[in-house]
């Protein structure tokens, strides 16, 4: 390639477009071209993030767990074994803790140093768990930032924030709404939002 | 010594902006792109991540400020590319590689 003496100079970017869309493309010819990334792997990963796993999946273990508390004592003590049993195992969710919801404590996640997420449940992380916002005021100020979201909790109730590692992610366990007692396990996953899972948000129905 | 991606409780940060519930959408068309190149670059077991991670933090600071999130992935991919092609750990710093 005629470019690839600028490679050794202290500008890496240089032989590369500025426009981040045209970045991609050439970055996908040269890995290509080279034999480092299949491109019929590209079309599939992109159907499966953005069509296939996402929240839905969390929602489903969520209301599994409201609904059999035998279930659900097994995913607060053994989260990976329960997950790896319903198939929601895998990328960036090998080592997963699931931290229940009490009327005393609010639990919320973050990844200050980056983005990690646990993507077998929840998917591809929203833009804003990826912000510099949340990311820096997550653990400083977590009851203002809940306000961002439009949540407010009972003073006495204790806000506990987990910070992701690139290891170990979060699933947040929300409260069961109340009023909901008669619902199968398809009707309660239709209240358990992606955000009441991280914590920025409760299900729906709940006060 | 702190680098810039340390961000928990820094001051000075405006509003959350809070997205729609469900599979998150992308920002802009490139975006799953990147994403999906940066997954598939894994399958030579040479791009994990924990380069990956290594790659985008070793962004120079005011790289990592500017950047928007998947500018990072791009910049960190092509530290990557520069390794797998010519076996020498430059950071897209242009430093030596060290944590």
């Amino acid at each position: 390639m005629p470019h690839d003496h600028h490679d050794h100079d202290d500008h890496p970017h240089s032989h590369l477009p500025s426009d981040p869309a045209l970045r991609v493309r050439a970055l996908e010819t040269l890995l290509t071209d080279k034999g480092l990334v299949d491109p019929a792997a590209l079309d599939e990963i992109i159907d499966i993030y953005q069509n296939k796993i996402g929240p839905q999946n969390g929602a489903r273990v969520v209301a599994k767990a409201w609904s059999d508390p035998a279930f659900k004592a097994s995913l607060l003590s053994d989260a990976d074994k329960v997950l790896r049993e319903m198939d929601l195992y895998g990328r960036q969710g090998e080592h997963m803790v699931v931290v229940e919801n009490t009327a005393q404590t609010h639990n919320m996640v973050v990844c200050t140093l980056c983005s990690c997420y646990p993507w077998p449940v929840l998917g591809i992380p929203p833009g804003w768990y990826k912000s510099d916002a949340y990311r820096a005021r997550a653990v400083r100020e977590p009851r203002k930032v809940l306000a961002d979201f439009g949540v407010t909790l009972a003073e006495d109730k204790a806000v506990r924030v987990w910070d992701s590692t690139a290891e170990v992610r979060y699933l947040v366990f929300p409260e069961r709404p109340e009023g909901t007692e008669g619902m199968d396990e398809e009707a309660l996953a239709a209240l358990v939002t992606r955000d009441s899972m991280i914590g920025t948000g409760l299900p729906k129905g709940a006060a | 010594m702190t680098r810039p991606h340390d961000m928990g409780g820094r001051f000075g940060d405006g509003p959350v902006q809070p997205e729609p519930q469900g599979i998150a959408q992308s920002g802009a068309e490139w975006h799953p792109r990147a994403l999906a190149l940066t997954l598939a670059a894994g399958a030579h077991g040479k791009w994990n991540i924990d380069t990956s991670r290594h790659a985008r933090e070793a962004l120079a600071p005011k790289d990592y400020a500017k950047f928007s999130y998947y500018e990072k992935w791009m910049a960190g991919l092509g530290f990557y590319r520069r390794r797998a092609l010519f076996g020498v750990a430059r950071t897209p710093g242009g430093h030596r590689g060290h944590g």
